[in-house]
C-alpha cells in the first residue's frame, strides 16, 4: 500500500555550498532506487524533528545523484545548512506537473532566473543540453543580488557557455571590486539584451517580484502569454493537493503546478 | 432600551455626518433571536442598521487591534487617520483600557460611544424559561415601556420576561455595566452592578475540591476542546503580535503542536490563563464564543481569584495607565508573607 | 431478504451492543447538553439522543481525525529510521448520522479519494466501517439541507437507513455491509406497509419543516472574477478568525503535518488545520499571500462554491447549518451567497 505522506530515507552524499545561504545536496536514496522525475518536479524533503518542506529537484533527471539547491530561510532550512555529509534525510516524491517538454519541443528557449530561482532552470537546462538535438538555441539570463549571490557558478561561467550554440548573460544588483559584469537588476537587462520572441519560450523564475517585472518586460517585447512559463512557489505541505494550502483557484500548486504559462495563470485569482 | 438605541444610532450617525469618525462599530440583529452580530458602519445614512440585539455576545474592543495592525477590511485612504467610534458597554471600556495599557490602541484611535450595559440574554435560559409552556421562541426585542424588559414572542402571543431572569452568567457578576470611560455617554437605565463579592462566587465550589477530583475536572472539559482558538481569538487580553500557539514563526520552533491531546489541549488553556491572568477584564467572552460549552470563563476567574488574593485586590482595566499585578514586584505583596490562598 | 424491515428501539439498541462485541460503536450521545457521536453512548439515553438535534461536531473525526499518526522516526547520529504508523484496523459502526453528514462524507471520499493520490489512511478507516443513517426528525433552525439536494431522509451513500416511526424504526439496508450488518447482528422483521407509510410520512413532515432556504444555485457562476470585490471585505468584518466554522464544518479536511518530538525520536502526525487561522499560509520567510481576514474568508467561500464545484462537480456545502448555528459573530453563509448573487437576503 502506497503511504505517499511518509517518506523514504536518503543520504547526504555531497555539499556544495553555492552562496553564503545557499548549498547544493547531493542525495542518494537508501532503498538504492531514486523515483524517476521531470524537469521542474519537486519533492518533499524532511527533518522529522524540525519540519518538511517542498525543493524543487535542481538536477536534471539525465544525471545522478538527485540534488536539491536550499537558501537557509526557515527553521527547517536553517538545520540543513548544519547538516553534513553522510546525514539522512527523508524525502518523497516527485510532486507536481513539471515544464512542458512537449511544448518547447524545437523551440529555441530563453531562460531568465533570479537568486535561488535559477535551481528549478538549471534543471530543465541540463535536460535540455542533454537532448540538445530536440531544442533550439538557448539563451540563459540570470541576475542575483551581488557576485557571491550567484548560484551554480560553474555552470554559468564553464559548464554552460562552453555547450552550442548557447548563450549565457549575467548580471548582479551591486557588484563588487572583483566584479567586471554587468550590474542592474534582470528585467531591464533583459529588455537591453532584447532577445527575438519567434519562435522562442521564455521560462521564468525567481523571486516573485522579479517574475512580476520580467513578464511586464517580456510583454513590451512582443511575448505572447502562451509562450512564457514560469514556477510558483506557496506554502506546501501535503504535496498531494489535500491539505488546502496551495490552491490558486481551484488548481493546486503542488499537484497542477508549479509549472504554468503565464497564459494559464492569467485565467486563475492572483492568491500569490 | 430603546430609546439608548435610537440615541446611539443617532450620536453614531452625528459623529458619521461630522467626520469625526471614519466607521462606526456597534451590532446588528442576526438571522435567529438568539444571535446579535458585530456590525461595521461607515456611511452615515447606513446607522438605522445598528441596533442593540438582547444577545450581543463577544466583545466590540478586539476589533481595535485589528484596526490597530491593518486586519480589519478599511477603505479609508492611507492618510485618513480618524478615530473609529465604538459602542462601548462596561466591558469595552475596560477592554479598551486595557489595549491601551498594552500599548496596542492609542486613546485618540478610538471614539468611545458608551451606555449602560442592559446585560446579555442568555439564549439557552430563554429557552428554558419557556419551555415547561412548551412554546418554541419566535423573536425576542426590548420592550418598549419598560428597558429591563423582553418581548418575547411564541406561536402563543407575547410574553413579558424581566431581563434579569435570564442573563447569561457573566453579566450577572459584572461590577461595571456603565463604562468606566467614554467620550459620550448614552442616558439609560441598563443593569444594576453585582457587588464586588459576587466576582469569585462561581469558583467557591471548585476550591473545595482536592487536587485530584481539580485535575480531572478541568482535564474532562480540556479533553472536549477542539481547538478552534476562538476564546483566544475573541479575547480582549489576547493581543500579541506573534502568539505563542501560531506555528511557524520564522526561527522560532514551534511551542506547542495543533495536535488534539490532552497535553496539548491543557497546555493550550494553562498556557493562555497564566498569560492573560492579570489582564483578564472578566468580559467572558471566552465562555460565550466556545462552540463545546468549556467553561473557560470559570478558569479565568479562578486565576483572577488567585491574583487578587495573592497580590492584593485588583480589577483590570478599570485605568488606561495601570500596570498589572503580575508585571510588578512589590514587597507588600500578601503572598510574600505567606497569607496568600492562591493554591 | 425484502429491502424495508422493522426493528424496535430495544432491537436497535441490542444490534449495536452486539456489534459492540466485535468492534466499536459511535452514536449519538448527550455531554455536557450537547449531542456527540462517542463510543461512549448510553443505552438507555440513545433514543432521547436521537431526539435532540445534530451533534455539534460532524462524525467526519471518525474517518479524518483531528490527530492521527503518520510515521515514527529515530535518528541517532547521523541515521534516520522511518516506519509507517500501524494501520488502524478496528471495524467501526457509525449509528445515527444525519443525511447531511452522510452526504458530506461522500465528499470527503472524492478528496481523500482517487484519481490522484488516494490517502490510505481515510480509505482504511471507510473501507472498516459501517454508515448507519437516521432520518433528520426534527430538523434545526439553521438547516438549509433541501437547497443543497440534500433532505432529511436520504441518504444514498448509507450502508444502512434508520427512519424512527415511533416504537421502533423501519431499517432500509442500503449496501452489501448493511445488509450483512442486519444478518450478522439484527433482529428484525419485514415493515408492515402501514409501517412504511408512517415512515414517509416522518420524512414528509421533516421535509416540511426546513423553511431555511440557499440561494445557492449558479452561484459557481455567479462567483466567476469575483475575486476583488467589495463583498470579502463586508463579509469579513466581523470575523475574528477563529476555525469553528472549519473545524465543525463536515466537508472541511484542510490539513496541517506536524512532529511531537523526545530526544531523537518522535512521530509525525497529521492534524486538522483551518484556513481561518493566520498562520495557515504564511510561509517560513514570514510572507503570507493571505495576509488578513479578507483573503482568508475570501478563499474559504470560494472554496466551497466555486473551486469544489470546479474540480469535484459538488458544492463543499451540505446545508447542515453548523457554522450558521455556532460562527461566534453569526456570520452568515446564507446571506453571504445572496449577496455572492446579487439577491436581497430576504427573496
Amino acid at each position: 500500500m502506497s503511504e505517499h505522506l511518509v517518506p523514504q530515507t536518503a543520504r547526504i552524499t555531497d555539499i556544495v555550498k553555492e552562496t553564503p545561504d545557499v548549498k547544493t545536496y547531493s542525495v542518494q536514496f537508501s532503498s538504492g532506487e531514486a523515483f524517476s522525475y521531470l524537469p521542474g518536479q519537486c519533492a518533499m524533503l524532511s527533518l522529522p524533528e524540525v519540519g518538511e518542506a517542498m525543493f524543487s529537484i535542481s538536477s536534471s533527471p539525465t544525471d545522478s545523484p538527485m540534488e536539491f539547491s536550499i537558501k537557509e530561510a526557515g527553521s527547517l532550512t536553517e538545520k540543513f545548512h548544519r547538516l553534513e555529509a553522510g546525514w539522512d534525510v527523508g524525502i518523497r516524491g516527485p510532486y507536481g506537473n513539471g515544464f512542458p517538454l512537449d511544448m518547447i519541443r524545437d523551440k529555441d528557449l530563453l531562460f531568465i532566473g533570479g537568486g535561488i530561482g535559477l535551481a528549478p532552470l538549471r534543471s530543465l537546462i541540463n535536460y535540455c543540453l542533454h537532448h540538445r538535438e530536440m531544442h533550439g538555441d538557448v539563451h540563459i539570463i540570470y541576475g542575483a543580488r551581488s557576485p557571491q549571490d550567484l548560484v551554480f557558478k560553474r555552470d554559468l561561467f564553464e559548464n554552460w557557455p562552453e555547450c552550442e550554440r548557447v548563450r549565457v548573460d549575467v548580471t548582479v544588483d551591486a557588484g563588487d571590486e572583483d566584479w567586471d559584469g554587468p550590474v542592474g537588476f534582470v528585467p531591464p537587462f533583459l529588455e537591453e539584451l532584447d532577445p527575438d520572441p519567434k519562435g522562442k519560450v521564455a521560462i521564468t523564475c525567481g523571486p516573485p517580484i522579479m517574475i512580476k517585472f520580467v513578464v511586464q518586460s517580456l510583454d513590451k517585447m512582443g511575448y505572447e502569454h502562451k509562450d512564457i512559463v514560469t514556477t510558483l512557489e506557496k506554502k506546501m505541505k501535503c504535496g498531494v493537493g489535500k491539505c488546502g494550502r496551495c490552491n490558486l483557484g481551484s488548481k493546486y500548486i503542488c499537484l497542477d503546478g508549479p509549472v504554468f504559462t503565464m497564459d494559464q495563470l492569467d485565467k486563475l485569482p492572483e492568491d500569490y | 432600551m430603546n430609546k439608548v438605541i435610537e440615541d446611539l444610532r443617532r450620536a453614531s450617525g452625528q459623529l458619521l455626518q461630522d467626520g469625526k469618525v471614519h466607521q462606526v462599530v456597534g451590532w446588528r440583529r442576526g438571522r435567529f433571536f438568539w444571535q446579535g452580530s458585530p456590525h461595521f458602519v461607515s456611511d452615515a445614512g447606513a446607522v438605522e442598521e445598528l441596533t442593540y440585539p438582547p444577545c450581543a455576545g463577544g466583545n466590540l474592543a478586539k476589533y481595535l487591534v485589528d484596526f490597530a495592525r491593518g486586519q480589519q477590511p478599511d477603505d479609508r485612504q492611507e492618510e485618513d487617520s480618524r478615530a473609529v467610534a465604538l459602542w462601548t458597554r462596561g466591558c469595552e471600556s475596560r477592554a479598551v483600557n486595557r489595549l491601551i495599557a498594552d500599548g496596542v490602541v492609542q486613546r485618540d484611535e478610538v471614539y468611545l460611544l458608551g451606555y449602560t450595559c442592559p446585560g446579555v440574554v442568555d439564549s439557552e435560559k430563554l429557552v428554558r424559561w419557556l419551555d415547561g409552556d412548551g412554546l418554541q421562541i419566535e423573536d425576542v426585542n426590548w420592550a418598549e415601556d419598560d428597558e429591563r424588559v423582553l418581548l418575547v414572542e411564541t406561536a402563543d402571543g407575547q410574553r413579558r420576561i424581566p431581563a434579569d431572569e435570564v442573563l447569561q452568567e457573566r453579566c450577572l457578576r459584572c461590577t461595571h455595566p456603565v463604562p468606566v470611560d467614554c467620550d459620550q455617554l448614552v442616558d439609560g437605565e441598563g443593569k444594576q452592578p453585582a457587588p464586588e463579592d459576587a466576582r469569585f462566587e462561581e469558583v467557591a465550589e471548585l476550591e473545595q475540591l482536592q487536587g485530584e477530583e481539580r485535575y480531572e475536572f478541568w482535564s474532562e472539559h480540556f479533553d472536549r476542546c477542539i481547538r478552534c482558538n476562538a476564546c483566544r481569538n475573541v479575547c480582549p487580553a489576547c493581543n500579541c503580535v506573534e502568539c505563542i500557539f501560531d506555528s511557524e514563526l520564522p526561527q522560532q520552533p514551534d511551542w506547542l503542536g495543533k495536535a488534539s491531546s490532552l497535553s496539548e489541549k491543557s497546555q493550550f488553556h494553562l498556557i493562555r490563563m497564566i498569560h492573560v491572568a492579570d489582564r483578564c477584564i472578566e468580559c467572558g467572552a471566552c465562555e460565550v464564543v466556545c462552540p463545546v460549552n468549556l467553561p473557560v470563563r470559570k478558569l479565568m476567574i479562578k486565576a483572577t481569584a488567585d491574583i487578587d488574593r495573592l497580590f492584593g485586590p485588583h480589577q483590570a482595566g478599570l485605568q488606561a495607565d495601570e500596570t498589572p499585578p503580575l508585571q510588578t514586584y512589590d514587597l507588600q505583596d500578601p503572598d510574600v508573607s505567606h497569607e496568600g490562598r492562591g493554591n | 431478504m425484502a429491502e424495508m424491515q422493522f426493528m424496535t428501539h430495544d432491537q436497535i439498541v441490542s444490534l449495536l451492543q452486539r456489534f459492540s462485541e466485535e468492534g466499536t460503536v459511535y452514536a449519538p450521545t448527550i455531554v455536557e447538553d450537547q449531542v456527540d457521536f462517542s463510543s461512549r453512548w448510553e443505552a438507555g439515553e440513545l433514543v432521547q439522543a436521537l431526539k435532540r438535534g445534530n451533534s455539534t461536531l460532524p462524525p467526519k473525526d471518525l474517518f479524518f481525525p483531528q490527530t492521527e499518526s503518520i510515521f515514527r522516526f529515530k535518528s541517532k547520529d547521523r541515521d534516520l529510521q522511518i516506519e509507517p504508523a500501524d494501520p488502524e484496523e478496528q471495524k467501526f459502526l457509525v449509528f445515527g448520522v444525519r443525511p447531511c453528514d452522510a452526504r458530506s462524507i461522500n465528499m470527503l471520499d472524492e478528496v481523500f479519494g482517487g484519481p490522484d493520490f488516494e490517502e490510505t489512511y481515510y480509505k482504511r478507516r471507510r473501507d472498516n466501517s459501517v454508515l448507519a443513517t437516521w432520518t433528520c426528525v426534527e430538523p434545526d433552525q439553521t438547516c438549509f439541507c433541501a437547497s443543497l439536494g440534500c433532505g432529511p431522509g436520504e441518504a444514498d451513500n448509507a450502508d444502512i437507513h434508520f427512519t424512527d416511526v415511533g416504537e421502533g424504526a423501519v431499517v432500509q439496508p442500503k449496501s452489501e455491509k448493511g445488509r450483512q450488518l442486519l444478518q450478522d447482528f439484527g433482529s428484525f422483521r419485514e415493515a408492515e406497509v402501514e409501517e412504511v407509510k408512517a415512515a414517509q410520512r416522518v420524512v414528509q413532515k421533516a421535509e416540511e419543516q426546513i423553511s431555511l432556504q440557499a440561494p445557492v444555485e449558479g452561484v459557481d457562476d455567479a462567483l466567476t472574477d469575483r475575486f476583488e470585490d467589495p463583498v470579502w471585505g463586508e463579509v469579513s468584518a466581523s470575523c475574528i478568525g477563529c476555525g469553528i466554522c472549519t473545524y465543525l464544518c463536515p466537508t472541511c479536511h484542510c490539513y496541517d503535518l506536524q512532529s511531537e518530538v523526545w530526544g531523537g525520536e518522535g512521530v509525525r502526525y497529521r492534524c486538522w488545520d483551518s484556513c481561518m487561522f493566520s498562520d495557515f499560509t504564511r510561509m517560513a520567510g514570514g510572507e503570507n499571500p493571505r495576509p488578513t481576514k479578507r483573503e482568508r474568508i475570501r478563499n474559504r467561500y470560494l472554496h466551497k462554491f466555486s473551486y469544489m464545484p470546479d474540480r469535484y462537480g459538488f458544492y463543499g456545502c451540505t446545508g447542515c447549518g453548523r457554522c450558521l448555528a455556532h460562527c461566534p459573530v453569526n456570520i452568515d453563509v446564507i446571506e453571504f451567497l445572496s449577496r455572492a448573487k446579487g439577491v436581497s437576503p430576504s427573496e
